[in-house]
């Protein structure tokens, strides 16, 4: 059901706003056949021309830049070709003079009402006809046309594989890679630089794959190991460490955006949102194939095979955390337009992670550059406007799914066995009996035609007494089943004396009281003050356009309608939109007004979530109404319905209602309450017969569901997930304003690589999964592609494509054709061989052209010295979090744990603001930076300074800069000086070694290499003047701690330690 | 990189700029501003990314007061005699309201506080800034700033950086982008912390995509008040051999890179290596800026140093080592509101007690840093601007508060090409909305940097695809405030 009222969408007519769009397409009256007199032409000239040009030409002109909107005041032809701007002759039809009278939504200049002098001139410009003299020059407005766009630029013709090109140095290549390297340097008359020593390659195998020294061990049994691929089997070693998917998942959240609290004000928390980071930890070491990796962030919550783990915990639904990963406000006072904000952020860190596409861009107008359309950009927003938020319990998620399968199992045996023997006691019951008086039908007849109005104005949400017929049972996991109408249930359970059976009279979506015992073992979101988590019962999204809804609900609840997909109810704004009701177990209808915290001067996107206080609970219909809905009858409904004499309807309704009952399924409410009465006036004894048969099997039945609810599992973890709902296509928003909708774009794939016309995407689902599997598929040229060279970028420091996050027009293109060939050929191999990153990191790491020595050649240096064709491997400074966690691991401190809850930062003084949250330890308690909570407000300031990103969108590329704060750093942060005294600690605890033997295993562990002669020498120096300014003689007390402290804090001064070489 | 001859229309196409030069001559891409820094032994002042100024400036530094959360504007600057008129009426009886931040919408409520005409121009100020009355001549007030956002946290990023969302380059951080540093020792951007870090935090002074050289340097108003900068050692002497050590280390290792011939040591490796001196110097040249006793008990009692209230203490110690760092040469001074107890200027309720207290913080260290700075000939090339992020509504929250509003308010710019004695633009007959001359946050932000020498239009930075700008796709400088409106 989708919203239909008269409210008016579109502000401006349609050949009015499309005409603000970039390419103006609607035929236009400017301009007449008959050329202007000269009268009209001095005038355009002394009074219209200089008024174009003070007022509207820094904008609308071309030497400033492209045109806004597409107009330019440039030419006459210029201004023609943005058709639709203004009507000659007609004033006050004129987008131009509407605009410039400040009359709608379009003002201009934006800056300030022209002076009614001018506003008059102009006025009368476009009432004699728009004279302009026509000087010859053509348009140069440029239209957007997607083939166009698609055909010059390479990113959108799929990849091909090529053979490698002949080299004459076939002795220096090991693989593929190779050739293409080599051959480019040929061509540049450059040779590689020789191979680096093994011990070099083992340093920086270890820091480039795991982020963490090489152990000391380890380099010496491999720099010693005469196996030829000694090498080769070092780094099969490091790609089977735990810490080799640590620091690939790093790469994976600088992607992402990834952080665990949601910024703006108060920087409230993204619960659990480590869950996610470690989803990504394990998804590298298993060597997940990147396609499964990234359906799973897309669309793992609807995959038809799951991933369990040993637990039977669902491990593909935590990798849609994905889309929940971005910055959220609470309370804003223009919710229509934060959820565009919000839906921009998730479909532009999408198009840039997965497809290298700025998707972003097409949120306001057509791509400027590229073949993304405006509506594309709408056409994938709509998906994720149609799915919501959740925590998902996704430890139970798979085992709680079967034991709700065997309750309704039951349940539906129990109808198909105690039915029939309903049909056998109303055997003798009159068939009239359960009609209502005829003064009642009379009256009920009367009375439809406003029964008819009434219902015309309200929207219906969600319908759940129609069976799964009107509206599905949607849940956040598997709390809620769909109860149809004639469903046996015990009058009084316990009760002996009272006992009977009595059928449901009508169908909903009912929770048992079990649900309301379930609990997450971890935070949660803070939405009332209950454990929502895999409770939800979550109506479709309906687009309404009042601020009144009612709930027909029984039990004890909460109702949360969330409003345009906001969730982050905490004040001041939309208390409103979360309320407790008890009903005591009645069903009543219950009123929610949202008037005070939303505006409806525009319709809204709603659905509602329901989750049980405590006892079981039910829900029946909601919808938006200003007037609480009445409901007839349904037996009265269904007799009226039939027409005639009320008693033949009756009679009629009562055979359909035994026939119902012979085959054991009633699911009519009209019928339903026909039997229902029966069985409540008809006498029966329940101590015998059919009746008491019906009794007993029904006691049984729900004994039994009891027996299976005791197997549900209670308590599990959560994590931040997506729930797919009904698909709601979202307009096309003009200018990228909430404020101004036009016309709704269907959801789908981009147009450039699917073509037009594609079939319509399910209605009953928001289309991810098809979304995953569109940009999973072989046609599409971008997906391996921008993976393989993020990959590349994270092994060499820069990617073959340098702009990992763009691959369009204003992304950086490979260097040359040989780049982009490899970059192609290695792509289309990455698929070819199951999408295995770790085969395709092996691949490239253990080519002749990543062993290469970083030391530089002179000629080489000045032929290209951005070694763009690499001919040395570039020198590379470590990122922040390997910087850290090298102190660690030097100083012996590292915790090596993997996963987990994060550590909290540590904070300074200097880390002030709103939502401050107690500090970490200064160590960070030992565990490795990615375990540090990624705090938005409060980001760690020792990372901050090595260029660690603010998590806003995607960041594929981390800046590398050099800035004071680095090296103060170093030398004065309690930190680093804390960990130096801890390594010269270490240092010193084995008692045998001589000073010369400690600087050595201290340069090992710092450097992977011994010190030379002279550097040994120098650090003896040192350490005897340190210690002598500490007041010791280093002769006499060689284990000074104090002076080995300070060589080790010298030593993680220097460039060595955070350069890979 | 290939240069785009158009690109999206609602960015201008950037001219060849100075970091393009420095890849081409073989840099790295985040070398830019160590190359900066590598050349200041040899050129006094560090140039920014531009070639050369677009127009000639009008001002070399700003110092911008932040008034966080939202003054007054009918309370400060722009008196409404109609408030008292109507005073106990419902708004929405009179004009038509929007929605607010808590949409509790009480009567139209009266300032509290009177206005009287100041100085040779008459501009009338309220009694909340006796003070700052005193140098309205060295004002312009603009009465109908406006902001796209009613709420801190995106006005904050707003007024900041051009956009309401977080991750974009502060203003600061554009400016030394553009124009770079004119001190080798000193950071570029420097916020002076008073006591408040505004809603969306740190993040309003990142330097976003930027480089991070052009971050804020966070300071605190006491002299080790930058991170880091204090050095753990016993003695300078300790930490100097440490340095000379690693010094040592780092030649040796920069002459190991080079394989054959001469080939230069890789730029990043040079560049850290020069940081680590200035890292150096900063240490000790940070903490005699933040010294403030060789200032004269005048100077000292004329900022507010001596006051009785200790957030007008810290507002003076804030203004004065705004001063103090103008004149060494840093390019962007920001200073943030003092704690006095009442939420910022977010005055929800307790108006009169709140807007008091805060007033009463910066209202005689700005007029003694605006006397001061013109009497050291500092006014003329420094811009002075004072804003918050809205404004409030005319009518009460409650009883006693005002609601925010960001579609009108006042900010007023003093100095650095700025023609004082000046009122610009016009609110309602309620101070409620804009009827004249409507700027915006992206006017504000074009006139800075103009007055600075800069065509807001022109300096951009490639980011995520697009060339982006401080002022987003907008801004037009406010020419009505300028001394001289033909540049």
């Amino acid at each position: 059901m989708t919203f239909s009222g008269a409210t008016p969408l579109i502000v401006l007519p349609r050949w009015l706003t499309w005409s603000l769009l970039v390419a103006i397409s609607v035929a236009t009256s400017a301009g007449r056949a008959d050329p202007p007199s000269v009268e009209e032409l001095e005038f355009f000239e002394t009074r219209v021309r200089p008024l174009l040009v003070t007022h509207c030409a820094e904008c609308h002109s071309t030497e400033a830049g492209e045109p806004e909107g597409g107009l330019s005041f440039d030419s006459r032809a210029d201004f023609l070709a943005a058709e639709g701007v203004a009507v000659a002759g007609n004033p006050d039809e004129s987008l131009l003079v509407n605009a410039i009278r400040y009359d709608g939504d379009l003002q201009m200049p934006p800056n300030g009402k022209l002076p009614a002098e001018a506003i008059a001139t102009l006025e009368d410009w476009v009432r004699r006809g728009l004279p302009w003299p026509d000087d010859g020059k053509q348009a140069t407005v440029a239209s957007f046309d997607i083939a166009t766009r698609k055909a010059e630029h390479w990113c959108w013709h799929p990849p091909q594989s090529s053979a490698p090109p002949a080299v004459r140095n076939e002795g220096w290549c090991r693989s593929e890679i190779d050739r293409f390297v080599l051959a480019r340097l040929e061509a540049a008359g450059l040779e590689p630089a020789p191979e680096a020593k093994r011990a070099v390659l083992v340093r920086r195998a270890a820091e480039v794959l795991t982020g963490l020294p090489p152990e000391p061990d380890d380099v010496a049994a491999v720099i010693t190991d005469p196996n030829p691929t000694a090498f080769e089997n070092y780094v099969d070693r490091l790609l089977a460490s735990p810490h080799y998917g640590e620091r690939f998942a790093r790469h994976w959240l600088d992607v992402v955006r990834f952080a665990e609290t949601r910024g703006h004000e108060f920087d409230y928390p993204i619960p659990n949102a480590w869950r996610y980071r470690d989803w990504v930890v394990a998804a590298f070491n298993e060597d997940l194939p990147y396609a499964r990796f990234v359906r799973e962030q897309i669309a793992g919550d609807l995959v038809d095979d799951p991933r369990l783990d040993a637990a039977g915990g669902n491990q593909s639904v935590i990798g849609t955390g994905f889309w929940y990963l971005g910055e959220e406000v609470h309370s804003p006072v223009d919710i229509l337009q934060d959820e565009a904000d919000r839906t921009d952020n998730r479909v532009d860190t999408f198009g840039k992670a997965v497809l290298g596409l700025a998707l972003g861009c097409a949120r306001c107008h057509d791509h400027k550059f590229d073949a993304i359309s405006h509506e594309d950009y709408y056409a994938i927003a709509g998906m994720l406007m149609s799915s919501s938020y959740r925590q998902v319990p996704f430890e139970t998620l798979e085992h709680n799914r079967g034991v709700t399968a065997e309750a309704e199992a039951i349940a539906a045996d129990n109808r198909a066995k105690v039915l029939p023997l309903v049909a056998a006691m109303l055997a003798a019951v009159d068939p009239t009996a359960g009609l209502p008086p005829p003064e009642v039908i009379a009256a009920a007849n009367a009375d439809r035609e406003t029964q008819v109005e009434r219902a015309a104005g309200e929207t219906l949400i969600a319908d759940y007494t129609r069976g799964t017929e009107a509206t599905p049972v949607s849940c956040d996991a598997v709390a809620w089943t769909a109860v149809p109408a004639g469903d046996p249930f015990i009058v009084q359970p316990g009760d002996t004396a009272a006992i009977g059976v009595r059928l449901t009279p009508t169908g909903f979506a009912a929770s048992e009281a079990v649900w309301s015992k379930t609990t997450s073992n971890a935070a949660r979101d803070p939405i009332g003050d209950i454990d929502r988590a895999g409770r939800i019962l979550r109506t479709p999204k309906v687009r309404i356009a009042q601020g009144i809804l009612w709930h027909r609900v029984r039990g004890n609840l909460q109702i949360f309608t969330t409003v345009d997909s906001h969730v982050m109810v905490q004040g001041p704004l939309y208390g409103g939109t979360v309320m407790k009701v008890d009903t005591q177990g009645q069903w009543q209808w219950i009123r929610q007004d949202l008037r005070r915290d939303i505006d409806w001067k525009s319709p809204h996107v709603v659905h509602v979530e329901y989750a049980a206080v405590a006892g079981p609970v039910a829900v029946a219909e909601v919808v938006a109404a200003p007037e609480e809905p009445s409901r007839p009858d349904p037996l009265l409904a269904a007799v009226l319905d039939l027409g005639g004499d009320p008693l033949v309807a009756g009679r009629l309704l009562f055979e359909e209602a035994v026939a119902a009952c012979r085959t054991g399924s009633i699911d009519s409410n009209a019928l339903a309450v026909m039997v229902n009465r029966m069985l409540e006036g008809g006498g029966f004894d329940w101590s015998q017969g059919p009746a008491k048969h019906l009794a007993e099997e029904t006691i049984a039945a729900a004994a039994m569901r009891q027996a299976a609810f005791v197997k549900i599992r209670l308590e599990s973890a959560t994590a931040p997930a997506i729930l797919d709902g009904n698909g709601i296509d979202q307009f096309v928003l003009l200018k990228g304003s909430a404020a101004r909708p036009a016309e709704p774009a269907a959801r789908r794939f981009l147009e450039a690589i699917d073509g037009q016309g594609q079939p319509a995407w399910p209605a009953n689902s928001s289309g991810r999964l098809v979304l995953a599997d569109r940009v999973l598929d072989p046609k599409n040229p971008l997906t391996a592609r921008v993976a393989v060279n993020r990959i590349w970028h994270h092994l060499f420091g820069r990617g073959l494509v340098p702009t990992p996050d763009n691959f369009g027009k204003l992304g950086e293109s490979a260097d040359d054709p040989l780049a982009q060939a490899l970059l192609d050929t290695l792509a289309v191999r990455f698929v070819a061989e199951g999408w295995s990153v770790k085969q395709l990191v092996r691949g490239i790491v253990t080519s002749a052209t990543w062993r290469m020595s970083s030391a530089r050649d002179s000629a080489a240096v000045k032929q290209d010295p951005r070694n763009l064709l690499f001919h040395h491997f570039p020198l590379r400074r470590l990122e922040a979090e390997a910087i850290r966690d090298k102190i660690l691991a030097v100083s012996g401190r590292l915790d090596p744990t993997i996963g987990g809850p994060s550590v909290e930062v540590f904070l300074t003084d200097f880390h002030e603001g709103r939502g401050r949250p107690g500090s970490g330890p200064l160590d960070g308690a030992g565990r490795r930076s990615i375990y540090t909570t990624v705090r938005r407000n409060f980001l760690p300031g020792f990372l901050v300074a090595f260029d660690y990103p603010v998590p806003f969108q995607s960041m594929g590329r981390r800046n590398v800069t050099n800035v004071p704060a680095q090296a103060l750093t170093l030398m004065n942060d309690p930190f680093v000086v804390e960990q130096a005294r801890l390594w010269a600690k270490r240092t010193l605890a084995d008692d045998g070694l001589s000073p010369v033997a400690r600087i050595d295993r201290m340069y090992r562990e710092a450097f992977v290499r011994s010190p030379a002669p002279e550097e040994t020498a120098a650090a003896l120096n040192f350490l005897t003047a340190q210690a002598r300014a500490h007041g010791t003689d280093f002769a006499e007390q060689p284990l000074s701690e104090a002076a080995w402290a300070d060589l080790a804090h010298a030593l993680f001064n220097t460039k060595e330690f955070i350069f890979v070489p | 990189m290939p240069r785009q001859t158009s690109h999206c229309g609602r960015f201008r196409p950037a001219p060849l700029t100075r970091r393009d030069l420095l890849r081409q001559a073989g840099c790295g891409f985040g070398a830019v501003a160590a190359s900066a820094l590598l050349h200041r032994e040899a050129v006094r002042g560090s140039a920014g990314m531009l070639p050369a100024l677009h127009h000639p400036a009008r001002a070399t530094s700003v110092i911008f007061l932040y008034m966080d959360g939202g003054v007054s504007q009918v309370d400060s600057f722009d008196p409404k005699p109609r408030l008292a008129q109507d005073a106990g009426k419902d708004p929405r009886s009179l004009f038509k309201v929007d929605a607010t931040q808590f949409n509790n919408v009480g009567s139209v409520l009266p300032s509290p506080w009177n206005f009287k005409p100041y100085g040779e121009s008459g501009i009338p100020v309220s009694d909340l800034f006796p003070h700052i009355g005193g140098v309205v001549d060295e004002l312009a007030v603009i009465r109908s700033m406006t902001s796209d956002f009613p709420e801190h946290t995106n006005a904050n990023y707003f007024l900041h950086t051009g956009s309401g969302l977080q991750g974009r380059p502060s203003m600061g951080a554009w400016t030394n982008y553009g124009l770079g540093s004119e001190n080798d020792n000193l950071p570029g951007y420097i916020v002076v912390n008073g006591g408040l870090i505004p809603p969306g935090g740190l993040d309003n002074f990142t330097n976003g995509f930027l480089p991070a050289t052009y971050q804020g340097s966070v300071i605190k108003p006491n002299p080790s008040g930058l991170a880091n900068v204090k050095p753990l050692e016993e003695s300078p002497a300790l930490q100097q051999a440490k340095l000379a050590l690693t010094r040592w280390c780092d030649h040796d290792f920069a002459a190991r890179l080079a394989s054959t011939g001469t080939a230069p040591a890789p730029d990043a490796l040079e560049s850290a290596i020069a940081n680590q001196e200035l890292a150096w110097r900063m240490q000790a040249e940070v903490p005699s800026l933040l010294d403030l006793s060789a200032e004269t008990a005048a100077t000292k009692q004329a900022y507010g140093m001596e006051s009785d209230h200790e957030s007008t203490r810290i507002f003076a110690a804030e203004c004065l080592l705004a001063r103090r760092m103008v004149e060494q040469g840093v390019r962007f001074v920001e200073l943030t509101c003092p704690n006095t107890g009442n939420d910022r200027w977010d005055q929800h309720r307790n108006l009169r007690t709140g807007h008091e207290q805060n007033a009463r913080a910066v209202d005689q260290p700005i007029a003694a840093l605006i006397r001061d700075l013109r009497h050291r000939g500092l006014l003329d090339t420094t811009l002075v601007v004072w804003s918050g992020e809205f404004g409030r509504t005319p009518f009460a929250q409650g009883s006693d508060g005002r609601d925010h509003n960001p579609q009108a308010f006042s900010v007023w710019m003093a100095g650095g090409g700025v023609k004082g004695g000046t009122i610009l633009g016009a609110t309602d007959d309620y101070g409620y909305r804009v009827v004249e001359n409507k700027c915006t946050i992206h006017d504000l932000h074009a006139t800075m940097l103009h007055l600075l020498g800069i065509d807001h239009l022109r300096l951009t930075y490639r980011f995520s695809g697009r060339d982006i700008r401080l002022t987003d796709v907008a801004g037009t400088v406010i020419r009505d405030v300028l001394v001289d409106r033909s540049i």
